[in-house]
């Protein structure tokens, strides 16, 4: 009996030494033991279309290659509809641990207590990494709670072509744009020298250019209908009206393909787009040769004042999550250089890393590195987290100005009640 | 007129069939079934025309979607959408696929049990609250369902119903039945209570009346029901997207949705989609019009 | 007495399921969401797993608002909800029972008039949008190409009001005349054709056995056809919210699409739900209304 008893006692003496030699090997790392030792499921929701999911796949499998004890669901959602399928899911405590974000939709879900901060995962080199606009839609009140995995801005985009056979050069300033704008119009052809859409998305370049802003973070003032704002819309209305360089019928349910459309036709010289509309672009059509296709900084207003809406999308971790520290892992392997690169080459989507561009594959991207000085000079929309819901009065205003059913004053007034009152509730 | 009354009473609901068809087709009758066939033309032309459109853009490669020409016949046909669209991520539209039939048709055999059941009650039996009850049913309709996904979304998790074919079944099941109800109520008004009547001093059950009298002779109003259903089914986004969690789940509107991106949309992915969605709601038309026309006396003959 | 008793209990029997099924899932959120309208609440204050609620009661707040701050406005958007509504519900019903009756006849190759005829019933509705919006297309749309071809002036069918409006009500009356046509033809199948036998037995021209026997009994099923096509084209938001938005500039809104955005872009679900109870109270005035009508048609 005693012998056996030994027997015990050795058997668990060693299973105690394993055990603490495995506990110290384990608490070097900085996560805690229990998360890197336990098999976890990361559920990620994310919202890439069709064509990026694959790239999105592949990055994932390499991940849990790597990372053996973690493993991935990943479910696509659709865009359309994913902020209210989130929040539908995380109010009632039923979110993914990961969730891809669209920068507009962060600051909402942040206010709501939906997400988990990670200020205290973030190493310092991310921090310094991440393209500052970028990384700003990411934190709200002084916390972090997302890591930005693909940005984007409004880029003057035009025709090479028409501008050599012209005689023009890039336009640096509106003046010069105008001018551009009626050297390249041509109404016998058809042909104009810029295309405008009826999205108040697209008018927020000019309400900058003229000195306007849309609500001041800080204070939240609402400066949409100052002066330089209402110059910047009345700006673009003459263009239509009195300079006759943009169509005069604006199909506003149809207007993105429309312009889109005729850009690739050679109808229109310019036209505002961003990265998203290269693969599109560089189908068919004028810009079948990739070199044709000209990015530009949207021209500056009369005081040098600029701006070009930034967008794009990162990940979030969701304040149920039950393994916060796997789920940063994640997303940090995605948002890595290298893997935001891969989203770039293969999707035409912009890295928020600045260290992605200079990754060779990139560098040589001609593409890239001219939408890169772009977003390295947008302009962080309101971060609040009414940022979204501000479109919905924003554009029926817009397109009733353009359609001179107000006057700029008007329709930028009615915006600016329309925002105090959304901002007071 | 009384003669009349007998007569429908007694036969039941027949199949219409215009008497001129029996005589030997004069001229005139001819002149006036050219002129049908022209105005059905027409109708059929006018529905098809948009989906036609969809069709042939279902087989233009993306480059060719839009273009300043109307062209129905692509210049390059191509069968990569369907390809694309069958077979992207592992073939998971047939798991779409598959998802949207079982729930249609769980919901089309669930709509008709519940709402010919309650329609019967409705039909033959006079009770405390039977108005309020049949107008509350109208009322559900008329607040706008899609106002009410965030206290139905809290309801269904709290019985536990998420991320279930069970909870959009019931979902689905009592959106349509308003509709149900008060269809097939009006076709089991039309059906004498004699007939049960009889049935019952043969002995049978009520429930044996409900089924072996009543149905079979309703089975125009139940199949316009079974389709109502089917389709309602089939085609609602709204829900389904917000009841169901992970992409295995999704049904066909809610999967098609992931062609439609941020700023535009993959427009020939979602044609080849589109084509595929309509498919089987024809089939099962073709199958349920089976039903919906035939002439079907044996009711009658059994009273 | 013992016979009554026992076939009231059969009926309560027969109704049970279904009147569970509606209470659980559409009544209970339906009063929870008419509550709502008598409250400021929204995603803050609704609470979550994170946040308690801080929501309140607000009495009528929200309804005074809603008549005051939009007064044009709400006039303007129930008007439109109104014509959108009746225009498309008249041709559902007109054409609807045209083909139903056409499709009646024995003629060749009905079952394919049928099967194409049932095709837009068949299409999502977002497709069925998208489709239309493409059609409508100012510069590339086939109705707009097609008049050029012509010789015609193009439309800026979708950039102003009136031509927007129509546009979208054409896509739904497309969209809804094959349901129509199916119930109303459901419903002639339930005429005996004994009665048209006898009325042609007595020399009675067609067009009066439509109108003295098949009008008379496809009441019933033209009713509830008519009252539930019009409840639900009130509230049809697909449709217009897919083609215009409510575009161009709010012109083409009506009430739904309005509480709509309300709920789900902004998610005031206090404000949306006090548009539910207006759209509600339209429609039980009409449905009453319309009752009343069917009542003193039927006492005729």
């Amino acid at each position: 009996m005693s012998s056996i008893k030994k027997i015990i006692k050795r058997f668990s003496l060693l299973v105690m030494a394993v055990m603490a030699l495995a506990l110290m090997v384990t608490g070097c790392s900085k996560s805690e033991p229990t998360e890197a030792s336990k098999p976890v499921t990361i559920t990620f929701w994310h919202t890439h279309n069709a064509q990026e999911t694959p790239t999105l796949e592949a990055i994932v499998k390499d991940f849990e290659a790597k990372n053996p004890n973690i493993k991935v669901e990943l479910q696509a959602v659709p865009f359309d509809g994913g902020q209210n399928k989130f929040k539908t899911a995380a109010q009632a405590g039923n979110a993914p641990d990961v969730f891809r974000s669209e920068c507009a939709w962060t600051p909402q879900f942040a206010a709501l207590g939906l997400l988990a901060p990670i200020d205290d995962l973030v190493t310092a080199e991310d921090k310094a990494d991440f393209l500052p606009v970028a990384a700003a839609a990411y934190q709200f009140k002084g916390k972090t709670y997302g890591l930005p995995q693909v940005t984007d801005a409004l880029a003057l985009l035009y025709n090479k072509k028409m501008f050599q056979e012209a005689g023009v050069a890039v336009p640096k300033t509106m003046d010069e744009f105008l001018a551009v704008a009626q050297k390249l119009t041509n109404k016998d052809k058809g042909q104009y020298g810029f295309a405008m859409r009826g999205d108040s998305y697209w008018v927020q370049p000019f309400v900058w250019a003229f000195g306007g802003g849309l609500i001041d973070i800080n204070d939240l003032s609402v400066q949409i209908n100052n002066a330089g704002s209402v110059k910047g819309l009345q700006f673009v209305i003459d263009l239509k009206d009195k300079y006759g360089v943009i169509p005069n019928e604006m199909d506003f349910a149809n207007d993105y393909q429309n312009v889109m459309v005729g850009f690739k036709s050679g109808k229109y010289a310019m036209i505002l787009n961003g990265p998203w509309a290269t693969a599109d672009l560089l189908a068919d059509g004028e810009f079948k040769d990739a070199n044709n296709l000209g990015i530009a900084v949207i021209p500056a207003g009369p005081e040098g004042k600029f701006g070009s809406p930034m967008g794009g999308h990162g990940f979030v971790i969701s304040a149920n999550t039950k393994n916060r520290e796997a789920a940063y892992k994640l997303i940090q392997f995605v948002t890595s250089k290298e893997n935001e690169a891969k989203f770039a080459s293969a999707n035409n989507l912009l890295p928020a890393r600045k260290s992605a561009y200079d990754l060779d594959e990139l560098k040589n991207n001609r593409i890239i590195s001219d939408f890169k000085a772009v977003v390295e000079k947008a302009t962080a929309r309101p971060m609040i987290p009414e940022g979204g819901e501000i479109y919905t009065e924003f554009t029926p205003n817009y397109q009733a100005a353009l359609a001179g059913k107000k006057t700029a004053q008007q329709a930028w007034d009615d915006v600016a009640a329309a925002w105090n009152k959304l901002l007071k509730k | 007129m009384s003669t009349l009354k007998t007569m429908s009473t007694t036969e039941g609901p027949t199949k219409l069939m215009p008497l001129k068809n029996k005589k030997i087709k004069s001229k005139k009758s001819r002149g006036l079934d050219i002129l049908v066939h022209m105005i059905l033309l027409v109708a059929a032309f006018a529905s098809v025309f948009p989906l036609l459109w969809v069709l042939s853009t279902s087989f233009k490669p993306a480059t060719e979607v839009f273009s300043n020409v109307i062209r129905f016949i692509p210049a390059h046909p191509t069968l990569d959408n369907y390809h694309y669209v069958l077979t992207f991520k592992n073939s998971i539209f047939l798991t779409w696929f598959k998802n949207s039939f079982i729930l249609a048709l769980l919901t089309t055999i669930i709509s008709a049990f519940l709402a010919a059941t309650a329609a019967y009650s409705f039909s033959r039996f006079k009770f405390k609250g039977k108005n309020t009850l049949l107008f509350s049913f109208l009322l559900a309709q008329m607040f706008p369902g899609a106002l009410l996904i965030v206290p139905l979304y809290s309801i269904m998790k709290v019985y536990g119903l998420l991320n279930s074919y069970t909870g959009l079944v019931l979902a689905y099941s009592t959106a349509s039945l308003p509709f149900c109800v008060m269809m097939l109520k009006g076709f089991f008004d039309t059906i004498p209570v004699e007939l049960e009547e009889a049935a019952r001093v043969d002995g049978l059950s009520p429930f044996g009346t409900f089924w072996k009298i009543v149905m079979p002779l309703s089975l125009p109003g139940l199949s316009v029901t079974c389709l109502f259903s089917f389709i309602t089914a089939w085609n609602e986004f709204m829900f389904a997207l917000t009841f169901m969690n992970g992409e295995d789940l999704y049904t066909l509107p809610v999967g098609l949705r992931i062609f439609v991106n941020q700023f535009q949309t993959d427009w020939h992915y979602m044609a080849a989609g589109a084509i595929l969605i309509t498919i089987p709601v024809m089939i099962v038309f073709l199958w349920a019009q089976k039903y919906l026309i035939s002439g079907l006396t044996a009711g009658g003959t059994k009273g | 007495m013992l016979k009554k008793i026992k076939q009231t209990w059969v009926a309560y029997v027969f109704l049970a399921p279904t009147v569970l099924a509606m209470t659980a899932i559409v009544f209970y959120p339906l009063i929870l969401g008419i509550t709502y309208s008598f409250t400021d609440l929204d995603q803050y204050n609704m609470g979550n797993k994170f946040i308690a609620p801080s929501w309140q009661w607000v009495g009528l707040q929200n309804y005074r608002d809603l008549f005051s701050s939009m007064t044009s406005e709400f006039w303007t958007v129930a008007l439109n909800t109104l014509i959108w509504t009746f225009t498309n519900v008249f041709f559902h019903f007109t054409i609807g029972l045209l083909l139903a009756v056409l499709l009646n006849r024995k003629i060749k190759g009905r079952a394919i008039y049928r099967m194409m005829m049932l095709i837009p019933w068949a299409v999502p509705s977002f497709v069925v949008a998208f489709s239309w919006r493409w059609m409508f297309n100012s510069e590339y749309g086939v109705i707009n190409l097609s008049l050029l071809a012509l010789g015609m002036n193009t439309v800026p069918w979708l950039a102003q009001k009136w031509t927007a409006m129509f546009a979208v009500i054409i896509t739904n009356i497309w969209a809804g005349i094959p349901f129509m046509m199916i119930t109303l033809l459901g419903g002639l199948q339930s005429i005996p054709k004994e009665l048209y036998e006898a009325a042609e037995v007595d020399g009675a021209p067609a067009w009066q056995q439509f109108f003295q026997i098949t009008l008379p009994l496809l009441k019933p099923v033209a009713f509830t056809a008519t009252l539930l096509g019009t409840i639900w084209t009130f509230n049809m938001f697909n449709i217009i919210y897919l083609i215009t938005q409510g575009g161009p500039y709010r012109q083409t809104e009506i009430l739904v699409t309005y509480a709509y955005q309300e709920a789900f872009t902004n998610w005031h679900l206090g404000i949306a739900s006090t548009y539910g109870v207006v759209i509600l109270s339209f429609l039980i005035a009409f449905t009453t209304f319309y009752f009343k009508i069917a009542k003193q048609d039927e006492a005729r």
